[in-house]
């Protein structure tokens, strides 16, 4: 495709679950034949229940695990050859987003130290420029920069998310992919991540995969959408479409599971 | 419990919802207070004054580390002189007991005090030492293992299970036997039974640590594994390393005295408090001051080290600093 | 109400810290008819959880301090001893908790799980009697081949599954309060919708009361015949659910309506300015005043009351909201 920033190709990861020497491995198959495309800027959905596989397939791009099959091209370039130091310095193009903002920034470290990692790490920065580097991003997702010296545990789930998000864009990456980024937290400190993620996608020439079993999150943020079911990819397209007029039984399911839908339903 | 999780109190001071939500300024936004700037030095120092257990700890560790660097200045006679007055001399409080050996006399007329003094030399400086190669080696030999896993892990593992085979008083038997007793073989042979205690449980808090995002997220950005373990790993396994190493120190004092008494340790007239105990332990009943006053010194400087590394460890969570 | 199973008056917990008394719970009021599924919603922080807490008489242990009265079925129970409230519950007043895993014990099958509530509340029970029970709890919540399912462990079972574990054995002895705290939070939506289902079918059909807590209002909305909105150890806003999803007062309230992006409705969601308050912090001002974009100069003086809302007197379920504003309004 023309201008495609990713390019997955029948991706397949399968899992060696733990046996003892002497007894045949079982597998179990998490991804199984996944192609999609991601064009510049484009926010992509990938729904689908537990075990449907979105975030195996979230964690192969940003080659935190190996698949077992298939090709991934990014930015043009065969992404699964990267190695080593190559794969290192190339990382930066793709950061991501966590599921658990508890789990996701070491309690050890303050806050100026999560967000300048990636500066530390790929740039050679003065400390003075660090911290106005820092300042920015904080203020990028709504953060004050006074902040900067404080424990995550200082700070409330929606703040802790916001603190991942600026390490995330802090080497403005060409694709930011999200695993259930508002999956931890109250529904009303959801929309302060979602307007922050809106608000950095707006401000940047930014991809972003959006991973989530929330299909109101992902009507909401993407443009378009992949429904998982087993490993599968069984619908993708438009978000509106999908959501709309669904071909599949299993997308209707997961529409119809949707909280406050059955009442929303008896209104009409 | 979940509920006191929940209240933690979340600091007004935060800007965001007012930029994206309502540009029209909130009476919150300007709460944004400045957060006084501490450095980890500023923020022991003043935890340690509020610290009746640390300040404890602190002060019995320092007057054991006085004592040693001050012995042979300070000690009230020659640590080899045997007066035949003083055998079984009683101690300064009992009955018969005279100032001239505040502590009493052992079983070949030399004086307690001088000897428990000076043995703290001995005791402090096996200590120190075995315990700092211990946890080094042990920590990133055991960090090794559960970071990578796999062939590292089990290679490291089996190291460790072919060690725990041998029973300790053997492996340091052998070590005697190469390299002959003496101090350095004491505390290469301490060293290298107590590494596997650090090794083991570094290990285990590693492969705990290492499923969390923040691993996952350091990794995403491009860091390297070995800056990932130092930097991530190591200081978050650090309060179990404390804890080990606290219960360590008074482990190493007292093993230093079972070798010793075998005579593989610290040769006599050398003093350790060990060694004293040891030689003392036939006399239990007729001198029981011989192994009162080591074993005094034993006690005071290992709840002085549990204290103040219980202290450290709280402190260095910053999680609990709020509590 | 004429005869409410549960009456909650101006109940208050507070737990004690370094610096004092923080009070999560403050000076709530509720009612529950026999049957009734009321939800109670709020963030992290907002006192839903202790309230829950301490309607099934589990906050000694933190040594809180509680206030105020609770009668559950014309008895007090305020002062229980720990004796007293084993014998409540789990027999007339049951319980979910968020995390089926760590409710149920690893090391014992699902059977005798089940099992061991009969036989702590019915000891004279025969054991032909519990089996036949355990059984046909099994199968009414849902879990196929139920027979077999009974000498599986929890480990064998999804999360789903073993949250109709639990269910399961919060009922089988009828009580008549279920109290859920956050029952499908750890839950995939499409296993939460079938939960959520199985938990109403079950309480219509044996007449149990319910009080759900949850974060999402939508799951209430889906669940509970009443609404209490709780900020800050309050409760701000109060009434039948669709009176309260389709008119909400309190600015919190629609607030928490307005932050959650509707499904196929493309309008932009607004999060709540500012975060919860520390509680050690409020005073005696209205505790949402400081994000509230209505707030007057009262609403920092004196914190308002629980009242009720002139547009609804003919309601059933008195629609009531704690909110200066609100009041005014009708008069001006």
């Amino acid at each position: 495709m023309n201008g495609a920033l990713l390019e997955v190709d029948n991706l397949k990861k399968t899992f060696v679950l733990p046996h003892s020497l002497f007894e045949k491995p079982r597998t179990v198959t998490a991804v199984n034949g996944v192609s999609f495309t991601i064009t510049a800027g484009e926010t992509f959905g990938l729904v689908g229940e537990s075990g449907s596989g979105k975030s195996t397939i979230g964690r192969l791009i940003a080659r935190l695990a190996d698949p077992s099959g298939g090709r991934i091209t990014f930015g043009g370039q065969d992404w699964l050859s990267l190695k080593g130091k190559g794969l290192r310095q190339a990382r930066r193009q793709v950061q991501m987003v966590f599921q658990s903002p508890y789990a996701s920034l070491d309690p050890r470290w303050r806050v100026i130290d999560i967000v300048a990692e990636p500066l530390r790490t790929h740039l050679d920065l003065g400390k003075d420029e660090l911290r106005e580097r820092c300042a920015t991003l904080l203020d990028r997702v709504g953060l004050s920069s006074n902040l900067m010296d404080r424990y995550p545990h200082q700070f409330s789930g929606g703040q802790k998310q916001r603190i991942a998000i600026a390490r995330a864009i802090a080497l403005e990456p060409a694709l930011l992919i999200a695993d259930e980024p508002v999956s931890a937290l109250d529904v009303s400190i959801q929309a302060q991540v979602l307007e922050v993620l809106r608000e950095v996608r707006r401000t940047s020439n930014l991809a972003m995969i959006f991973i989530s079993h929330d299909l109101s999150v992902v009507d909401y943020l993407c443009e378009r959408v992949g429904v998982l079911c087993q490993g599968s990819l069984v619908e993708i397209g438009p978000t509106r479409e999908i959501f709309s007029t669904p071909k599949q039984a299993y997308t209707q399911s997961l529409i119809d599971a949707l909280p406050g839908r059955r009442r929303f339903q008896q209104q009409i | 419990m979940a509920n006191a999780h929940n209240l933690t109190p979340i600091d007004p001071a935060d800007s965001l919802s007012v930029t994206l939500a309502d540009p029209t300024a909130h009476p919150r936004q300007t709460a944004a207070a400045a957060f006084p700037v501490e450095t980890a030095g500023t923020r022991i120092r003043q935890a340690l004054l509020r610290s009746a257990k640390g300040m404890t700890g602190l002060a019995l560790i320092l007057l054991v580390l006085l004592v040693a660097l001050l012995a042979p200045m300070i000690v009230p006679h020659d640590p080899a002189a045997q007066i035949l007055e003083w055998r079984f001399a009683p101690p300064a409080w009992a009955a018969e007991g005279s100032v001239t050996n505040l502590l009493g006399g052992d079983n070949l007329g030399r004086d307690i005090l001088t000897r428990v003094l000076l043995g703290a030399r001995v005791s402090i400086a096996v200590a120190l030492i075995v315990v700092s190669i211990a946890s080094v080696v042990g920590s990133l030999l055991g960090a090794v293992a559960g970071y990578f896993g796999g062939v590292v892990d089990a290679v490291i593992m089996r190291l460790i299970d072919f060690q725990l085979a041998f029973p300790f008083l053997l492996l340091a038997l052998i070590f005697m036997a190469i390299l002959g007793p003496g101090f350095s073989t004491l505390v290469l042979a301490l060293s290298f039974a107590l590494w596997i205690n650090f090794a083991r449980v570094v290990r285990s808090e590693t492969l705990r640590i290492r499923s969390l995002e923040f691993i996952d997220a350091a990794h995403s950005i491009g860091v390297s594994h070995s800056r990932i373990i130092m930097s991530h790993v190591l200081p978050n396994v650090l309060p179990a390393i404390i804890v080990i190493a606290t219960l360590d120190i008074a482990l190493v004092i007292i093993a230093e005295a079972a070798l010793s008494f075998l005579g593989l340790g610290v040769q006599p007239p050398t003093p350790s408090w060990g060694l004293m105990i040891s030689e003392g332990r036939d006399f239990l009943h007729d001198a029981p001051w011989m192994v009162l006053g080591p074993g005094i010194a034993v006690l005071l400087t290992s709840i002085g080290i549990n204290l103040f590394g219980d202290f450290l460890r709280d402190i260095y969570d910053p999680r609990l600093q709020r509590l | 109400m004429a005869n409410p199973l549960l009456t909650v008056s101006n109940l208050s917990v507070e737990y004690p810290t370094r610096h004092g008394w923080l009070r999560a719970v403050n000076d709530v009021s509720l009612e529950l008819a026999p049957g009734m599924a009321l939800g109670v919603v709020g963030e992290s922080g907002s006192g839903k959880s202790t309230l829950g807490q301490a309607l099934m008489g589990l906050t000694g242990a933190s040594q809180a301090r509680v206030g105020g009265r609770i009668t559950f079925d014309g008895q007090d129970i305020t002062g229980l001893t720990n004796k007293a409230w084993r014998r409540i519950r789990g027999d007339r007043i049951a319980m979910v908790f968020q995390d089926p895993t760590s409710t149920l014990n690893p090391v014992l099958r699902i059977g005798d799980q089940i099992a061991e509530v009969f036989q702590w509340h019915r000891p004279d029970m025969p054991q032909t009697e519990v089996r036949r029970r355990t059984l046909g709890m099994l199968e009414r919540v849902g879990i196929r081949e139920a027979e077999r399912r009974l000498r599986s462990y929890p480990h064998e079972l999804s999360g789903g599954m073993r949250q109709r574990v639990v269910i399961a054995c919060a009922l089988a002895l009828e009580p008549a309060l279920l109290i859920a705290d956050e029952p499908t939070t750890a839950l995939d939506v499409t296993v939460q919708a079938q939960i959520l289902d199985l938990m109403r079918d079950l309480i219509i059909e044996r007449g149990t009361a319910m009080i759900l807590i949850s974060h999402d209002l939508d799951v209430i909305g889906d669940t509970c015949d009443a609404v209490a909105v709780m900020y800050a150890g309050r409760v701000v806003e109060f009434g039948a659910t669709d009176d309260v999803l389709a008119a909400p007062q309190h600015p919190y309230t629609k607030g928490l309506l307005a932050s959650r992006p509707r499904f196929g409705h493309n309008q932009a969601v607004a999060p709540i300015a500012g975060t919860v308050p520390d509680l050690r912090s409020i005073g005696t001002a209205c505790a949402f005043q400081p994000r509230c974009a209505q707030a007057v100069d009262l609403c920092g003086r004196e914190g308002p009351p629980l009242q009720g809302f002139v547009a609804t007197d003919s309601a059933k379920v008195p629609h009531r909201v704690a909110c200066h504003v609100v009041h005014q309004e009708p008069r001006s």
